[in-house]
């Protein structure tokens, strides 16, 4: 599984009475809580799943806006992000199985692989199988985003793929 | 990269491997809680640390370093570096079965031989011995 460190970029509108020499300190206060806030533990199409606000990268010029007063800095921060692409190899924990799919929950509880096609859960000579609290490596073969969620088609055809361990 | 389907929002990002987001995560979430005893990490992050914990063999970070550096120096995207570091790989077979860009030449590096790229698995493989 690979993570990815990306940089993000938001409009913050900063009032006045913080221009100074606390400008920095305002502006990394309003990342910490604002867009944290508004942007860990999200899903988007571009980006994938957001897992953690790191820090400020940059602000800016800011440009004061006409009339308030207040000043407009386009803010770029550091992320942390996960979105799992077509081909890529990965380890996941299966949490259900049932006559066709295997289930597996990964990182966020919306995230769901389902492996398709499989003799599934045990191979004729009963040697593979396939619990819940298995570990299996799987390829992605297809990903499906909509607007909050993505879902994955995984494969454990090949070399080097399938169970990796079984729960005690 | 050959066999897969990378972005465009990700060509200029950098890739972290398991064992480095579960100590960053870990950090963060450390550091946060100490600033403020009633922050909680959401549940995203806490399912990332425990998966980091559960399928990432290094968690030292002088070892994480080293990885680093090795995977470095051969010339890996940041992609192939990711999986490299985050599977365990054995061999080079496994490498590239895996991996597949990695039978390939690429912009920045000629075709790797069999050899080399054994040489590195085995190197990476004695770091993750010594924990």
């Amino acid at each position: 599984m690979v993570f990815y460190l990306v940089e993000l970029q938001k409009e913050l509108e900063v009032a006045p009475r913080f221009f100074g020499p606390k400008l920095r300190e305002e502006i990394d206060r309003r990342l910490r809580q604002e867009v944290r806030w508004a942007v860990e533990g999200t899903c988007n199409g571009k980006y994938g799943f957001v897992l953690s606000v790191l820090n400020v990268i940059d602000t800016g010029k800011g440009l004061v806006r006409e009339g308030t007063g207040s000043a407009v800095f386009d803010l770029k921060y550091s992320c942390i992000c996960f979105k799992p692409f077509k081909g890529e190899v990965l380890d996941v924990v299966v949490t259900s199985v049932n006559k066709v799919f295997v289930s597996n929950h990964l990182i966020p509880e919306t995230f769901e692989f389902n492996t398709a096609h499989e003799p599934c859960y045990q191979t004729a000579d009963g040697e593979q199988k396939i619990v819940p609290g298995s570990e299996v490596r799987l390829r992605i073969v297809g990903t499906r985003v909509d607007a909050s969620d993505i879902f994955a088609v995984g494969s454990i055809k090949e070399d080097y793929l399938g169970v990796i361990s079984v729960p005690m | 990269m050959a066999a897969s389907d990378q972005d465009d929002a990700f060509k200029d990002a950098k890739v972290m491997t398991l064992g480095e987001a579960g100590l960053v995560l870990e950090d963060v979430s450390q550091r946060l809680q100490r600033r403020d005893p009633d922050w909680q990490p959401n549940a995203m992050m806490l399912k990332a640390v425990e998966y980091a914990q559960r399928f990432s063999g290094n968690k030292n970070r002088d070892t994480l370093q080293k990885i680093r550096e090795l995977l470095a120096n051969r010339r890996l995207s940041e992609m192939e570096l990711g999986l490299v570091a985050s599977l365990s790989i054995e061999t080079a077979d496994e490498a590239k079965k895996l991996v597949p860009s990695l039978a390939a030449p690429t912009e920045a590096r000629e075709q790797l031989s069999d050899e080399e790229l054994e040489a590195m698995l085995k190197e990476l493989a004695t770091y993750r011995e010594f924990e």
